[in-house]
């Protein structure tokens, strides 16, 4: 088959492997290709067990768990349209208004004028892509710098969810709105003491994360690529599978699964889906790589740009939603902060700030750090002034052995 | 006249894998206006850096001796604090400051840090008088056309108390009357005692205002000829620029040229922010199927922005002209139309416009034919690395695996990621700007075999390059470029290094023999 | 160096993951961990920008501690998710009882129904929480009364009821996402609304709504600007007579503004009012240029609060003083009201000084 007439080429090719590599050797060698991203993986083990340690255990709690997946649900979503937004070589500081806008007006429409709630967030996503479609005209077609309309879009969505909500809060929402933030999975099945569903749908992540896992070795392996030692790759599947095992029988202890989970969980295949392997995800990547030799090779960048601020509307709408469903609230001052909260988690998570490089995942995880420190931080009682030096300073930190790792790699 | 103000003495300067300089020698009277000449890459540019200390001390061998004493530049501020003072052809003024500010710029009247405004007015309208630049000083230098701001350049340089001047291809930019003025006011600083240095294509220009000139070929000083009163002709100085050696192997092939595949008729290009200028003023020319044809031109002729406002109308404004195909007139107003009719242009600056260098090889083949890949806008990463690993091999690139990043590759690897890429696009025309540009030998012969089989599968190539033996061993037919025009069009059979440089450096003003 | 990184992942996890296998069998098994006296409460403050709620908290922490209890107080930064969270973690580390003002009243009926299903009473302290069953007691100032007690400072200051004026005033409010600014601008305009309807009090501006003379984030410098603005619009021929001002750091941004166009020099100043009895703005009444603020006793609160906390952690029952004004929209939650009190050169020496809030020598 086609594996097969490569192989034997590239062998000849690559000069490289020698006599056996040491295990050492081969597991820098894997971990030097996404340096920044094992980086962020290492610290953010590292960061939950200093915090597991420091809290006497009280971090990886079952009801713990679920309100970090709760405190930083809304930031995560945000993250993940920044990054793309951010590899596309943009900036968008105009989420947090944005999303308070959104979640303004849905809180309007849900209890001032009485709007079924399911219809209400579809008006409301709506207006999100519209409100992004509109600041990607003036950024793609017009050429103005993104950092600019956007500055204009915070303070204009900002003044418009003041003047929606007057001022005011306006609450509370339906029970099926506010289950978007507060919900679970529902009960199902005979009574264990686990939640049923979490643990099957448990299981089928962790069934479809190994063959991943397994495919993605073959598929390495056929390109004449070094692969891990078989030893090494069984330890990994080992980590993989206690991973996700011990995560789910967490959640499954407490309610389950929360919808926002599920929200996320879907938003993450999805979008790391759609950048990988995507032509319009590709094309994001090459404009913020060389936006100059994209589109002399036919990339239509002004399309792509105005899609990647559309969506970032879109996800900012969602953002919006979730949190004002948390809050059981629309509030005037919801989402200050949440576009440095978002561009933070991004650049932690391996965004580079010219663009082109960073993936779905990457934001995650950075949305993760940042999100273990603000609730261990807060469960010791460390105060909001110091919590924000410290995360200044990860921050920092997470950016500079970037640049430090680049610069001597280049050198 | 005086002995020399500046003496430089087998100057030699490798970069990694090139020699630039080897042993030239230039000396410079005591106000005498120099000229130095040479095809691009000759090694001009490199000579007047290491002058001026861009290249500083100890980056080079051989000495440099400004009047009798010998001079260790470690940057260019060293060399002006000497009076050298070099204005390159892209001017470096801040176009939002003032004329005044402008000209003091890094040597402002202060005292403790504060600006005096009455000295620094007084001094620069002292200055524009002196350069005949009539302006306020208040003016903005984005007010100024192009040749006002080359006089500012100039009274910026006199006002660091020039001795020498170095002016790098000063009116490559000008229309004729400001090239007029320009040459004058060169003439009028030399009266008062001012040496300098100048480095143009424009050989009646040279002819009219140098009293010697130096002729550079690959790093080396050819001759260096004085001109009497009686002036030097053209032609002299042609024979000193060309005559490089061949030193390339092309490959043998018997052209099988079809029917004409490709057609630009009457294209007219106006600069993107000067609209007053015409960069490429109505060109015509044509490819026929299997044919290679070249385009001759030095720098600023206008071939670069040619091709490029051809190709989707990626460079300037354009005025007037028609593409096409097979005789039929096609829409290339965007890149993908462009690509659509099937053309391709693999860039002259790979590293800006040809490569994303924080990607890998396969990912920057297929970007510009995606969809061959992909499936429901899925793209295929199996059947991706396939196409990108039949390239690695077909290509000879030099790389681990096909996820090898670009910017780690060498130039000549690089010039074949990018050169597949279009082939990967199948185009049925394809415009290769200077495709040899400041890449190995090695890597050179196997380009040139690579274009020479894309001529054998009948598609139509338009070489552009700055390097007339590439153009006599690659090409089956050659239009030459000056000032923005086609200024001739000469079979490979009738086709010398002295006839197509006269024909490169024709300037409209003398050219009687156009196309 | 990156072999070492990679191990440390492993070690990580594995750690990780037996402390998790540990506890994961209860649902926030902290919650029914030791008995009600010396439990934790969990205190949440809004924010450390401003002196009043470190005081608040430190203290509450005091008086908690003193009774035998573990305290964990937080600030939120004045950003509601911060105080969600924050209040999340406190039910999760098993508080016994909460203590919270508010940051933003409206946004907090998700997380207290977390508590309530942990069982965890709630006192809302200052700021009513609204729109939930599940908040037990209030301990407040009444905020109606502060605005009361500067509308009707200005009355009696004007002399308007022995039928003086008309005089010119100017109105400022607070902060339009603050609930309480409206209670105080409410109170305040129930005085002088009268008046400005009989054209006794003349607003020459012509401002009156509540949106129209509000200040975000209770900013004295947009204050500042705004009288600025306010002086050079309709006061170049006439003299303001009375500002009303919501709270002292408004006033102080009033002032300079009055100064910086000569009043207190040609021009006497006119009344203004203020609240909170912060330092600076005491020493100003007592130099003459604010002409009053309303001082609500913090301590006497937090001990209030402490009480409430208190008798219901050991099963008495807190003491109210109003079980009918305060509808949060769900429930009229019982409330402890204290009184606010004026003060201006008069009698700031015995309200403020003899009661120990400033001892004389700060005021000097």
């Amino acid at each position: 088959m086609a594996q097969t007439e490569i192989i034997p080429d590239s062998a000849q090719n690559v000069p490289e492997p020698g006599p056996s590599p040491s295990v050492g050797s081969v597991l820098a060698r894997a971990l030097r290709g996404n340096v920044r991203q094992y980086g962020m993986l290492v610290a953010l083990a590292l960061i939950v067990l200093l915090f597991q340690i420091w809290t006497d255990g009280i971090l990886l709690q079952p009801l713990n768990i679920t309100n970090l997946i709760q405190q930083n649900g809304y930031i995560l979503i945000l993250a993940i349209g920044m990054m793309i937004v951010i590899i596309a070589g943009h900036i968008d500081l105009s989420v947090g208004s944005l999303a308070a806008f959104v979640g303004a007006a849905a809180a309007v429409m849900m209890v001032e004028h009485h709007v079924p709630w399911p219809v209400a967030m579809v008006v409301a996503l709506v207006v999100g892509a519209l409100a992004g479609a509109w600041q990607g005209f003036w950024i793609a077609y017009l050429g103005i710098p993104s950092f600019i309309v956007t500055l204009a879009g915070m303070l204009l969505f900002r003044g418009g969810t003041q003047i929606l909500l007057q001022g005011q809060s306006v609450a509370p929402f339906p029970k099926g709105f506010q289950s978007i933030s507060s919900g679970f999975l529902p009960e199902v099945g005979p009574h264990t003491d686990y939640h049923n569903l979490t643990v099957l749908l448990g299981l089928a992540v962790l069934a479809v994360a190994l063959l991943q896992e397994l495919r993605g070795r073959r598929q390495t392996a056929s390109y004449g690529l070094e692969v891990l030692p078989l030893g090494l790759f069984l330890v990994k599947l080992a980590v993989i599978t206690a991973a996700v095992l011990v995560f789910t029988l967490l959640l499954a202890s407490y309610h389950g699964v929360p919808i926002v989970l599920l929200i996320l969980g879907a938003l993450l295949v999805g979008f790391g889906y759609l950048m990988r392997n995507s032509i319009i995800g590709r094309h994001t990547y090459a404009i913020g790589g060389n936006e100059p030799a994209a589109k002399l090779s036919g990339v239509k960048s002004k399309r792509v740009v105005f899609l990647a601020f559309t969506n970032m509307g879109v996800l900012a709408a969602l953002a919006g939603l979730v949190f004002a469903a948390r809050l059981n609230a629309g509030t005037p001052q919801a989402g200050v902060n949440f576009e440095l909260e978002a561009i933070a988690a991004a650049f932690i998570g391996g965004a580079s700030a010219s663009g082109g490089v960073g993936t779905v995942l990457g934001a995650i995880i950075g949305g993760l750090v940042l999100g273990v420190l603000n609730n261990g931080m807060s469960l010791v009682g460390v105060g909001t002034d110091y919590q924000q030096v410290i995360k200044g300073l990860v921050l920092l930190a997470a950016v500079g052995f970037d640049v430090y790792n680049k610069r001597r790699a280049g050198s | 006249m005086a002995g020399p103000v500046l003496e430089m003495r087998s100057i030699s300067k490798s970069f990694p894998g090139v020699k630039a300089l080897s042993e030239v020698n230039l000396s410079v009277a005591a106000g005498e206006v120099h000229a130095i000449c040479g095809e691009n890459g000759a090694g001009k540019s490199t000579l007047m850096k290491v002058l001026s200390g861009v290249y500083p001390h100890g980056s080079y061998e051989g000495e440099i001796l400004f009047e009798g004493e010998p001079c260790r530049f470690r940057d260019i501020r060293a060399s002006e604090q000497r009076g050298i003072v070099i204005i390159h052809q892209e001017l470096a003024l801040v176009p939002y400051l003032s004329i005044a500010e402008n000209v003091f710029l890094g040597n402002e009247h202060a005292t403790r840090g504060i600006i005096s405004w009455h000295r620094t007015l007084t001094h620069a309208a002292d200055l524009l008088r002196q350069v005949g630049l009539v302006e306020s000083p208040h003016t903005r230098i984005a007010d100024l056309g192009v040749g006002k701001q080359q006089l500012v350049e100039i009274a910026k340089a006199l006002a660091k108390k020039v001795k020498l001047l170095i002016l790098d291809e000063p009116t490559a930019a000008l229309n004729d009357e400001d090239s007029r003025k320009l040459l004058d006011l060169i003439l009028e600083l030399k009266a008062q005692g001012i040496s300098c240095i100048i480095i143009s294509h424009k050989l009646n220009e040279i002819a009219r205002v140098a009293d010697a000139v130096t002729i550079l070929r690959d790093g080396r000083t050819i001759e260096t000829i004085a001109i009497g009163p009686e002036g030097i002709s053209e032609d002299r100085i042609i024979r000193g620029m060309v005559g490089r050696d061949l030193e390339h192997r092309y490959p043998e092939r018997t052209p099988d040229v079809g029917e004409v595949a490709f057609e630009i008729e009457d294209w007219t290009v106006r600069h993107p922010i000067d609209q007053q200028r015409t960069v490429v003023d109505g060109a015509c020319l044509n490819v026929r199927r299997g044919e290679i044809v070249g385009i001759a031109g030095l720098m600023g002729a206008g071939r670069t922005e040619l091709a490029m406002s051809v190709f989707g109308r990626s460079y300037g404004r354009w005025s007037r002209g028609r593409v096409l195909l097979h005789g039929r007139e096609v829409r290339t107003r965007t890149v993908p139309e462009a690509i659509g009719h099937g053309i391709a242009y693999v860039t002259e600056d790979r590293k800006h416009f040809g490569l994303n260098l924080i990607d890998d090889i396969s990912r920057n083949i297929s970007l510009s034919a995606l969809g061959k890949v992909a499936r429901y806008g899925r793209v295929d990463r199996h059947e991706e690395s396939k196409v990108a690993e039949s390239f690695r091999r077909t290509m000879n690139i030099k790389a681990p695996s096909v996820f090898t990043t670009t910017g780690t590759l060498s130039g000549g690897n690089q010039q074949k990621v990018v050169l597949s890429k279009w082939i990967f696009a199948e185009p049925e025309v394809l415009i290769l700007d200077e495709p040899t540009r400041g890449i190995d030998i090695g890597a050179k012969a196997e380009i040139y075999t690579v274009v020479a089989e894309l001529a054998a599968q009948g598609k139509a190539v338009l070489v552009i390059s700055s390097e007339l033996p590439e153009l006599l061993g690659l090409c089956d037919r050659i239009y030459t470029m000056a000032e923005g025009r086609i200024t001739g069009e000469v079979a490979r059979a009738d086709a010398t290094q002295e006839s197509l440089m006269r024909l490169m450096t024709m300037s409209s003003a003398s050219s009687n023999e156009q196309v | 160096m990156r072999k070492l990184s990679a191990g440390l992942v492993a070690v990580g996890l594995a750690l990780s993951l037996a402390a998790c296998g540990q506890s994961a069998n209860g649902v926030g098994d902290g919650a029914a961990k030791g008995d009600a006296k010396g439990g934790l409460v969990g205190i949440a403050m809004p924010t450390k920008s401003s002196e009043r709620w470190i005081n608040d908290g430190t203290n509450m922490v005091k008086e908690f501690q003193a009774k035998g209890y573990r305290t964990d107080l937080q600030y939120g930064d004045n950003v509601v998710e911060n105080q969600v969270a924050q209040v999340e973690n406190m039910i999760t580390k098993g508080a016994k009882l909460l203590v919270i003002a508010a940051i933003d009243g409206s946004s907090l009926t998700n997380v207290l129904q977390k508590a309530a299903d942990a069982h965890i009473p709630v006192i809302s302290y200052d700021r009513l929480i609204r729109g939930t069953q599940n908040v037990d007691y209030y301990a407040t100032f009444d905020n109606y009364k502060v605005g009361v007690l500067q509308g009707g400072y200005i009355a009696d200051k004007l002399g308007l009821k022995d039928g003086k004026g008309p005089f010119n005033i100017e109105l400022f409010a607070g902060s339009p996402d603050d609930n309480n600014a409206t209670f105080f601008f409410n109170g305040a305009m129930s005085v002088l609304k009268p008046y400005i309807d009989q054209k006794k009090l003349v607003v020459q501006s012509g401002q009156t709504d509540f949106n129209q003379v509000a200040t975000l984030r209770w900013d004295g410098g947009l204050a500042q600007s705004r009288m600025d603005n306010l002086l050079s619009k309709a006061y170049t021929g006439a003299h303001v007579d009375a500002v009303l001002s919501p709270y002292d750091g408004i006033s102080i941004g009033i002032l300079s503004s009055l100064k910086g166009v000569g009043y207190g020099n040609a021009k006497s100043l006119p009344v203004v009012t203020g609240q909170d009895a912060e330092l600076a703005s005491v020493k100003s009444i007592i130099a003459g240029e604010q002409t009053q603020t309303v001082y609500k006793d913090t301590r006497q609160l937090a001990k209030v609060a402490v009480q409430m906390g208190d008798a219901l952690l050991t099963g008495g029952k807190p003491e109210v003083n109003d079980t009918t004004q305060y509808n949060n929209g769900a429930k009229v939650v019982p409330a402890q009201l204290l009184q606010p009190v004026s003060v201006d050169k008069d009698n700031y020496q015995k309200v403020l000084v003899d009661s120990g809030q400033y001892t004389a020598d700060q005021l000097k």
